[in-house]
């Protein structure tokens, strides 16, 4: 028996629709957070439920874990000169005089004023990283790169086809 | 016309990747609201620090303001595109199939 069935005036066509779009796949394990078979789901769930289903379907969801991603490892290697910049010259002294301390690891003028700027950059990095994994949870239920590596699978299926 | 376009761009993934990006370009303008017044923040400070001033710049909250609103109006037109690529068609046809018997019922 449909929970809720009664209170509604869906009929048998718009019910199928409603089974098609909103009821999981019994083979896909709780692919939209909710128990295997017809169910009603709660006010305010189904649009949820309906936008979810839409970014998966369109691959938008896949499109945009990859931008983001991709732009993550932008903003990360920007960053890596002038890592590299602030520790290269410290390293070069600590091999010069065999002292690996902690002392030759000194700010400049130009180190100074770029290495904040640049960890702020980081920063945004990891946002777009943090930002590329809840949606890949919400979306996919699992993380950014297992949800794009499934993807791999299935343009490969579809190049062989 | 505009289905014919519609069509194509759902076909070609050209309309996902679009409105990928345009979701992503939100998000990272997003993150933006508060990198980009903490970077400015510390260049200020660094210039101060440089020079030697005495005054002590406060933090450029209205530096988050175009970002804002950048990200606003990504999302926005990534929500509309997404709505118009992707939500009608499947569902509208239906609906008019299933009123037709009920009225001549």
């Amino acid at each position: 028996m449909i929970q809720g069935w009664e209170s509604t005036n869906l009929n048998q066509p718009d019910l199928e629709l409603y089974t098609a779009c909103f009821v999981p796949d019994p083979s896909q394990p709780d692919r939209f957070g909710t128990e295997t078979g017809a169910k009603m789901l709660p006010a305010g769930e189904t649009m949820q439920a309906s936008l979810r289903k839409t970014l998966i379907d369109s691959h938008v969801a896949a499109a945009a874990i990859a931008i983001l991603l991709l732009s993550s490892l932008r903003t990360a290697l920007f960053f890596l000169p002038t890592l590299s910049y602030w520790v290269a010259p410290a390293l070069t002294a600590a091999w010069k005089t065999r002292d690996f301390s902690q002392s030759h690891l000194s700010l400049n003028y130009a180190t100074s004023v770029i290495l904040p700027a640049s960890l702020v950059s980081l920063f945004g990095a990891l946002a777009c990283i943090l930002a590329a994994w809840l949606l890949s949870r919400w979306v996919y239920g699992v993380g950014p790169l297992r949800s794009l590596g499934s993807y791999r699978g299935k343009l490969s299926r579809r190049a062989h086809a | 016309m505009l289905d014919q376009l519609k069509t194509a761009l759902v076909d070609s993934f050209v309309g996902a990747i679009a409105v990928g990006w345009l979701f992503a370009q939100g998000i990272v303008s997003f993150c933006g609201i508060f990198t980009v017044p903490l970077q400015f923040w510390f260049q200020m400070q660094n210039r101060q620090y440089m020079s030697g001033m005495t005054f002590s710049p406060s933090f450029p909250v209205d530096m988050a303001i175009p970002s804002l609103l950048t990200a606003l109006l990504l999302l926005v037109v990534a929500f509309v595109l997404l709505r118009w690529l992707y939500y009608p068609a499947a569902i509208e046809p239906d609906c008019e199939e299933s009123s037709e018997p009920e009225q001549g019922a």
